[in-house]
């Protein structure tokens, strides 16, 4: 923590021409014109401090929360809607399992252990009247699911995640029941109306406007902050706070322990003066001194281990400290052998009597020992890579075809073997249909084992659709000019409402170079929105089918913006990774008969 | 109402007789120095406003109460203050007029 001295040393740093008297003027003339004012105060840069609470800026929030502002909303699960799911979409793997599960949260130094928080005497206060209307993001507590009143409160709720709404929502500000008593207060020593360690903030009485249970999440212990409070213990007592304290006219100076239980505690300064009085107790005052007791004590033991070295050093004699002898050590005494003597310059570089030859057949005999070492463990190196490549090798092959079903293969078919049947068998490839277009005139790219990142995509904008088609292009040049078949075009399907389901709904073809696009039909609820990319034939666009190329761009969020498609990202659930999907041998060449 | 930000600078310019301009760049280098250390997951004290910190919260699960789709949303860090400024918007009354 920044102390008040020292945060007018780091302004100084970066204000060298000011003085530390000036700044500490300026910084000790906030806080009076905040208690005096009748408004909002603005501090710029940092954020607004009402009555409410303090609403940070949107730099400032985004900046705490930078890490954060990356990772996406993510749909655990797609609620009423059945999923769109086509019969040759594989099965939810493990890895769909595990990309359900609540993301790795990142750990902070500063976080509470679960120790610290098992050492807070965190009895839940009772909920107190909230003042404002719980949010969408104040309904989340750590209960596993709550429900929303709608699907705007979820799509509000999740555009706040590294919006200018976070700051708003995020902010909190934690006041004192103390009443405006400014002349007991301004009486006070600066160092005990400013002192918010963790004695002190024992008697705070916080205002938020969250729900209880979502203290829960963030519980914060006295022990947080337990050694930063040594140094504000030693300079003063807790008797003395309280003492301090006590001369406020309130009693509700003294109100609740735990900061986890005021997070959502709303009280009046009524309210704190009377349950919630808690004096400082012996045994929480006795738990830091022991800590500064015992660190103390290690440095004494410390002080006194350096004095026998030191006095060891110098005097060279045995100490008589109940240890054992320790004899004078040698090492401290100088050596008695003279310095080699300089060589004269000019001087021969090798001794009489030196044999060039013994030299040289000693660098060549440990030339040969390292080269044999290097070699020695290179071959089973390599061979260890040629059983894992060939063990790759099978699987991708052998093992594949092992696992799929039997059924006969087509190798040789005049019309292609029948789609698989997707979720929406609208956009399945009429049977009946005799495209030549269909086979394999133009190679289907095989499924790769990786997921493809093609980037981020607006879908909601003509741009940002054909920018999300034009990538998919890049990535298989031999499907944007299908040859011979100039009409053949790209859809971008999306696949929104299952009601909303028909020929040409959520779909927009691209036209040849993709110089057309159709409004994709927004889906209002936001979720569940598939955006696959796929091309169009004549007689599929005539049949209001297509051939499905399962290119799965993104799963649309609640907003707009196709999330970022990280492969990597362990957050992402399986179907929001660009992943060609497998497709069956149906695109093997046609053999003449 | 919110005030302006030149309604701190021309209260503190009354209060100290300094300069705006040096009050300004005061006000700023103090942005900066807080927000550097809440970046950091650290806390300033600033004295007689309070205690400015950082509080983090886990993933939260959410579901859309229509649809029934549950949401993971991101943990996100809250920025705090805690003052012990007896503010005189502060009172009861006030709060309960809100």
């Amino acid at each position: 923590m920044i102390r008040p001295d020292e945060l007018v040393q780091a302004i100084n740093r970066l204000l060298p021409d000011e003085s530390a008297d000036t700044i500490s003027m300026v910084l000790a003339g906030i806080g009076p014109i905040v208690r005096e004012s009748a408004t909002d105060i603005i501090l710029p840069g940092l954020g607004v401090i009402t009555p409410a609470g303090f609403q940070p800026t949107r730099a400032l929030a985004d900046r705490v929360n930078r890490r954060y502002l990356v990772m996406p909303v993510v749909t655990l699960h797609a609620g009423n809607e059945p999923e769109p799911v086509s019969m040759d979409e594989p099965a939810p793997s493990d890895e769909t399992a595990a990309a359900t599960e609540p993301m790795p949260e990142p750990t902070t130094s500063d976080e509470p252990t679960s120790e610290q928080m098992a050492e807070s005497n965190a009895t839940p206060e009772p909920a107190p009247e909230s003042v404002d209307e719980p949010s969408a993001e104040t309904m989340e507590p750590t209960a596993d699911v709550e429900s929303m009143d709608s699907v705007s409160a979820a799509e509000s709720a999740s555009e706040m995640i590294g919006s200018a709404d976070e700051a708003e929502s995020a902010a909190e500000i934690v006041w004192t029941p103390v009443e405006s008593d400014s002349e007991s207060l301004t009486e006070m020593p600066t160092e005990t109306l400013t002192d918010t360690s963790p004695e002190s903030a024992e008697t705070l009485v916080e205002l938020d406007s969250e729900s209880p249970a979502e203290t829960d999440a963030a519980v914060e212990t006295p022990a947080d902050a337990a050694p930063e409070s040594v140094e504000p213990m030693m300079d003063e007592p807790a008797e003395s706070l309280t003492e301090t304290m006590a001369e406020s006219p309130s009693d509700a100076a003294v109100s609740s322990v735990d900061e986890s239980t005021s997070d959502a505690a709303v009280m009046s300064a009524d309210e704190s003066a009377s349950d919630e009085a808690m004096p400082i107790s012996d045994a929480d005052v006795a738990e830091e001194p022991f800590e500064l007791a015992s660190s103390m004590g290690a440095m004494h033991a410390t002080d006194a281990s350096s004095s026998v070295l030191s006095q060891e050093s110098t005097t060279g004699d045995t100490l008589d400290t109940g240890m054992p002898d320790i004899s004078v050590p040698e090492r401290l005494t100088p050596r008695s052998e003279p310095p080699p003597p300089a060589r004269p310059v000019g001087a021969l570089t090798q001794p009489i009597g030196h044999d060039p030859d013994l030299d040289r057949r000693r660098a060549a005999a440990a030339a040969a020992e390292k080269q044999q070492s290097s070699t020695g463990w290179l071959l089973p190196l390599l061979l260890a890579l040629a059983v894992i490549a060939a063990a790759v090798w099978w699987f991708a092959l052998g093992g594949n075809r092992a696992a799929m079903p039997t059924t006969p293969q087509p190798v040789a078919v005049a019309t292609p073997a029948p789609q698989p049947m997707a979720a929406d068998s609208l956009m399945m490839p009429d049977s009946s249909a005799t495209d030549d277009s269909l086979m394999a005139t133009t190679p289907i790219p095989q499924p790769v084992a990786a997921p493809i990142n093609l980037g981020r995509f607006d879908l909601n904008t003509y741009s940002g659709r054909r920018a999300a088609v034009a990538a998919v292009a890049a990535q298989y040049p031999e499907l944007a000019a299908p040859p011979g078949n100039a009409t053949d075009g790209w859809f971008l399907r999306t696949q929104a409402q299952p009601a909303a389901r028909n020929a040409r709904d959520g779909v927009a073809e691209m036209n040849g170079a993709f110089g057309r696009a159709a409004d994709v039909q927004k889906n209002p609820s936001g979720a569940n929105f598939w955006v696959r990319v796929g091309r169009f034939t004549d007689e599929a666009r005539a049949t209001a089918a297509a051939v499905p190329l399962d290119l799965i761009l993104g799963k649309k969020k609640s907003g707009a913006i196709v999330t970022p498609l990280d492969p990597t990202s362990a957050d992402l659930s399986a179907d929001e990774v660009v992943r060609p999907k497998p497709r069956p041998a149906a695109t093997a060449a046609p053999v003449a008969p | 109402m919110p005030s302006t930000p030149a309604y701190l600078v021309a209260q503190l310019a009354e209060r100290t007789g300094l300069e705006p301009d040096r009050i300004e760049l005061v006000l700023s280098a103090l942005s900066e120095v807080v927000s550097r250390s809440l970046s950091d997951s650290g806390s300033v004290d600033l004295a007689g406003v309070g205690q400015f910190s950082v509080r983090h919260e886990p993933p939260r699960r959410v579901t859309d109460g229509d649809t029934g789709a549950v949401l993971l949303y991101p943990p996100r860090n809250v920025v705090q203050l805690r003052t012990m400024l007896p503010l005189p918007q502060q009172t009861g009354e006030m709060r309960g007029d809100r």
